[in-house]
């Protein structure tokens, strides 16, 4: 489902209970990828992403509310987040080895920007007031699509919850199995970086690696910002706790496109979110002859972190994750 | 003005709904034969921009019918109805502008609805159809018709008679395009002498629904109680039974049976994995089995041939050719997957787009719509450029629903059945 792995663990008394619970979570993560997936032409997305610059398209309750609370994330993170980013992920995407032309990065940028969706609360329809726009919920999606598997297992009564999407958002409420907290290890894929402790509430975690390129001999990112149009490169790894999955998904990924001036950023200050934003280690020439496919040449540092439970960032730098007991 | 979502073109409707052409294009769409034109009868729909419709039971196949109703231009999808308040919230949430309904007397009772897409537990469908019938509304019920002969029987009887009103079952594959042109692939000879057919359909699940209080697990679990449910061969293999009756152009005439509850042994006396052989006239048996324990190779059907064999899945088809087979001209042009040592030849009912002759066997087709979606749009043509008689239709799903049902006991009596040609008759 949503091109990644999605697990569960429940714990309750009755196993054949919680069997069918879990399988109808999957089952709600799976329409809502029927519904919301920007890859399937005939998904509810697809269909106003045809049809809203001509003019406004109904849409259901559930969806105007998902599209209301992207956009609020959209204009709280000043424009970090940007479900409307899909022409400047394309530009970079496509198959190439040299950089975009500052043309090119420059005509995706303008059919760019979640101010450009108009929103109608009243009559439930959504409009572009440009032609080209497209919403991709692929920053949100998986965040949401966790949180609707979770108001469904709470409301079946379960009391203790883990359901992650792709190991990046995970959600979770009540104890593990041992009657403590759930332990989260955050890491780069390489280099265990953090541990922490969540009882109920969601953490989403955004990360560079695993899908770099290379590009005119340099190392770029996936994560495009959508205030310049170029890859971030000054973070390596952010990781956002909060009570919403959807809200937490969106917020790791505007948190690595601010990096360090994620501190001073609304969303991240609030009382019950947590952040955390790991730089490149420092710098060495990024070129083909690297190896490995990371930024720098040893773990990334930990630029600030606020408001994590029990956040333990303890594990010295250049220890990695596979020589960890 | 605001528009629904969806991806047909509305001119095209209005232009084919308020003209001569729109039945016979209607017919060619959907049908395998075309019939007679009926002089002096009204085109149903003719005066309405849409089918004004609605879902009664809103389970998780209720939603997926209300889904595939909101990508169809021709249907309105205006009320549910479900005897669960939850449910009736989340079609709230999840449907714009929808009424809902505790009872579905209400919804029978509006005279504004056309048609209702009927999705309840299968033994609670006969007083639903019959009653809707009855109020003068199109239905479409899910498939079995019904859980016991008896009551499928009065279901087949009261559609029959309801002239001018359409009743499809919902058998999915009789109106899914890629079903369709292997049908004709098949009808044509293209596989020489058929042998034989065999058929599978393995999940990886428990079968059992929960819920938050006890009384709600129980109904939910209807499918796992011995009075109620039909079993996995009438629940889930309704569905290749009747594309092998439809693709052999016979009923079975004898079904034998065996399963035990293997793996989910969690009190339930319903089997979780079955096999099953139907016996056709002239030797051509179907081999099937349903597994909600090895969920290994999914779903599919294969056709043996004497000089290929064919296999359907996903809404995919390849034909694998006998080294002495005829050539056909036009596969020199096929795509060809490998599967192991056998290679098959792509047979696409879309051949005629490039993007499919590149696609992978594995990949999904982004513009794929469901067998679902295909079932309705076959109703909604019907509505507006009918009247004709669905390819499933009452006795289509009478037949389906009764070989179901004496699978599923063949099953549970560890026997062969008999099926004689009176089993049939509505």
């Amino acid at each position: 489902m949503m091109a990644t792995r999605f697990e569960l663990v429940l714990r309750g008394e009755n196993k054949s209970h919680l069997q069918a619970l879990g399988e109808a979570a999957f089952d709600e993560i799976g329409a809502i990828e029927r519904r919301f997936s920007y890859y399937r032409s005939n998904s509810e997305l697809s269909l106003l992403n045809q049809g809203a610059f001509e003019g406004p398209v109904s849409v259901a309750p559930d969806f105007l509310d998902l599209l209301k609370s992207a956009k609020d994330l959209f204009t709280a993170t000043g424009g970090a987040f940007d479900p409307t980013i899909g022409p400047l992920m394309k530009l970079w995407a496509a198959p190439r080895t040299s950089l975009p032309a500052p043309e090119e990065i420059a005509d995706a940028l303008s059919r760019t920007g979640m101010h450009h969706v108009h929103i109608d609360s009243e009559n439930s329809t959504i409009s572009y007031a440009i032609d080209g726009l497209e919403i991709d919920l692929g920053g949100i999606a998986k965040g949401y699509a966790i949180e609707m598997a979770m108001e469904f297992l709470i409301a079946a009564g379960v009391e203790n919850i883990l359901l992650h999407g792709g190991t990046s958002t995970v959600a979770t409420l009540g104890t593990s199995f041992e009657g403590l907290p759930w332990k989260i290890g955050i890491s780069d894929q390489q280099n265990l970086l953090a541990t922490i402790e969540l009882v109920t509430g969601s953490l989403s975690v955004s990360a560079q690696s695993g899908k770099m390129r290379i590009m005119d001999d340099r190392l770029y990112g996936h994560i495009v910002d959508p205030a310049n149009g170029h890859p971030v490169s000054h973070t390596a790894v952010a990781a956002v706790v909060c009570p919403l999955a959807s809200e937490c998904d969106a917020l790791s990924t505007a948190a690595l496109v601010l990096g360090g001036e994620a501190r001073h950023s609304n969303p991240f200050s609030e009382a019950t979110h947590g952040v955390a934003v790991w730089q490149p280690s420092p710098m060495q020439p990024q070129t083909r002859s690297q190896t490995k496919l990371q930024s720098g040449s040893g773990p990334p540092r930990l630029v600030f972190q606020s408001g994590l439970p029990e956040f333990l960032p303890q594990y010295p730098e250049g220890i990695s994750r596979s020589v960890l007991p | 003005m605001s528009r629904q979502l969806s991806a047909d073109s509305p001119g095209r409707r209005d232009f084919l709904k308020k003209s001569s052409l729109g039945t016979l294009t209607g017919v060619l769409a959907l049908g395998e034969e075309i019939p007679p034109t009926e002089k002096n009868q009204p085109v149903r729909g003719a005066d309405q921009d849409s089918m004004a419709c609605a879902v009664i039971g809103y389970g998780p196949w209720g939603r997926e019918i209300a889904s595939a109703l909101t990508r169809n231009t021709d249907a309105n999808l205006v009320a549910v109805c479900d005897n669960f308040p939850i449910m009736l919230r989340r079609a709230e949430r999840s449907l714009p502008g929808i009424s809902t309904h505790l009872d579905y007397r209400e919804v029978l009772e509006n005279a504004d609805i056309s048609a209702v897409f009927i999705a309840t537990p299968t033994h609670l469908h006969r007083e639903i159809v019959i009653d809707a019938l009855d109020a003068g509304k199109h239905v479409y019920c899910e498939a079995p018709v019904a859980a016991t002969i008896e009551e499928a029987r009065l279901i087949a009887r009261a559609a029959r008679d309801a002239d001018g009103l359409i009743f499809q079952g919902g058998l999915l594959y009789r109106t899914e395009p890629q079903y369709r042109s292997v049908f004709g692939f098949i009808r044509s000879g293209a596989v020489g002498k058929m042998v034989m057919a065999r058929a599978q359909y393995h999940v990886k699940n428990s079968w059992r629904r929960a819920s938050a209080t006890a009384e709600r697990t129980k109904a939910l679990n209807w499918r796992l109680d011995n009075d109620l449910s039909i079993g996995l061969m009438g629940e889930i293999g309704i569905q290749q039974i009747d594309t092998v009756m439809w693709i052999l152009g016979n009923r079975p005439t004898a079904v034998s049976g065996f399963g035990s509850v293997m793996f989910w042994r969690d009190g339930r006396e319903i089997p979780d994995v079955v096999q099953s052989i139907l016996e056709f006239p002239s030797g051509k048996n179907l081999i099937f089995d349903i597994s909600l324990v090895s969920s290994f190779d999914a779903m599919y059907e294969v056709f043996y041939g004497s000089d290929s064999t064919i296999v359907l899945r996903d809404s995919k088809a390849w034909m694998f050719k006998e080294v002495d087979a005829p050539m056909l001209g036009w596969e020199v042009y096929a795509r060809r997957d490998q599967f192991y040592t056998e290679t098959g030849i792509a047979l696409l009912a879309n051949a005629t787009k490039l993007d499919a002759l590149s696609q992978k066997a594995t990949d999904v087709d982004p513009d794929a719509e469901t067998p679902l979606y295909h079932a309705i749009k076959s109703f909604t043509d019907n509505f507006f450029f009918g009247p004709y008689d669905p390819v499933a239709n009452w006795q289509t799903s009478f037949d389906a629903t009764v070989v179901g049902i004496k699978s599923n006991e063949a099953i549970l009596r560890r026997t062969r059945i008999e099926l004689g040609p009176d089993l049939f008759n509505v």
